[in-house]
């Protein structure tokens, strides 16, 4: 019997979608999150801005 | 080697979040190719036949839905009691990360209920009270959305983070308190875990794999909080150099960490 025709395994390739589909959103807009920020803390360092107080050090 | 309490300062926070990042996310994805492969190839459960795959992304899932609220009211106390810029940062990070996996507990489940119950859904004490960490998930996110000054969302958000800890012990001892369809414990139970080896090891690797990810995960959108409330701090200075009669204090309060 091929791996398609098991039964039920509609219901368990869904399942592997969903899932793959939430971990890829997740890590996906952490990323984009990411280098939205940085672009924008970027812009403003340009412009000789720092955010001032003692954890103010950009990494 | 930096202690905790060294760490627990967002500077110091961000330099070691970009060291341990990438190890973290290799690990993780180690752990999935493992996990990924005992799930394909351990054998079919004698009653669930193939569905029991379902089970290596339902309960790892379920797992971290109830880990991150707890993670999320031990950060809230972290808040509140000590004012922690970071235990605040941790808290906002996790709520859509714990909304997110309870919502993929839930599908799966779902998906599992179908061909094995003949129901997508029962309102069932388990899965009722995890309907209501999703909701409750959900109004966290929402203050942190709704109200603009970070400080006062935090303190709210942090209450509503503590009263919600009720549903926890409800969702865990469900199975026991009610007659529910969902099943009871069968891995942490007194006498040892009542599943069978061949599916036991690829469940606590698929474990392992989401546990890690979702500390590579929180890591990141700690990350990016700190760098969120540094920006909304320069913005807000930019704004009263540009216009000093303003009065900034009440909007940089909340961008204090």
């Amino acid at each position: 019997m091929s791996f398609l025709n098991l039964p039920h395994i509609g219901f368990v390739i869904a399942a592997y979608a969903a899932a793959l589909a939430v971990v890829a959103l997740l890590i996906g807009t952490i990323l984009w999150d990411h280098r939205s920020l940085r672009r924008a803390l970027a812009a403003h360092e340009a412009k000789g801005e720092r955010p001032p107080g003692p954890d103010a050090v950009s990494p | 080697m930096p202690s905790l309490t060294s760490l627990a300062n967002p500077g110091r926070f961000m330099v070691a979040a970009e060291r341990v990042l990438p190890w973290l996310a290799a690990l993780s994805g180690a752990c999935f190719a493992g996990g990924l492969w005992l799930s394909f190839t351990a054998p079919p459960d004698y009653q669930q036949g193939e569905t029991v795959r379902i089970m290596y992304l339902h309960v790892p899932s379920a797992w971290l839905a109830l880990m991150i609220y707890t993670l999320m009211s031990a950060s809230a106390i972290g808040a509140l009691v000590w004012r922690h810029p970071l235990a605040e940062v941790s808290m906002k990070a996790a709520a859509p990360l714990g909304g997110a996996f309870t919502f993929l507990c839930l599908v799966t489940g779902s998906l599992w209920g179908k061909p094995m119950w003949g129901a997508w859904w029962v309102w069932d004490a388990r899965l009722t009270s995890v309907l209501v960490l999703l909701l409750i998930y959900l109004g966290i996110v929402a203050i942190w959305n709704a109200i603009e000054d970070q400080l006062q969302a935090g303190r709210i958000a942090a209450i509503a983070t503590l009263v919600g800890f009720v549903n926890i012990p409800i969702v865990k001892f469900s199975v026991d308190w009610w007659n529910t369809l969902h099943q009871g414990s069968s891995v942490f139970t007194f006498d040892g875990p009542k599943i069978a080896p061949s599916i036991l090891l690829p469940l606590l690797v698929m474990a392992l794999a989401f546990t890690l990810l979702f500390a590579a995960l929180q890591i990141g959108a700690m990350r990016n909080e700190i760098l969120r409330r540094r920006l909304r701090r320069l913005a807000i200075l930019a704004a009263s150099e540009a216009s000093p009669q303003l009065s900034v204090a009440p909007f940089e309060r909340g961008a204090r960490a």
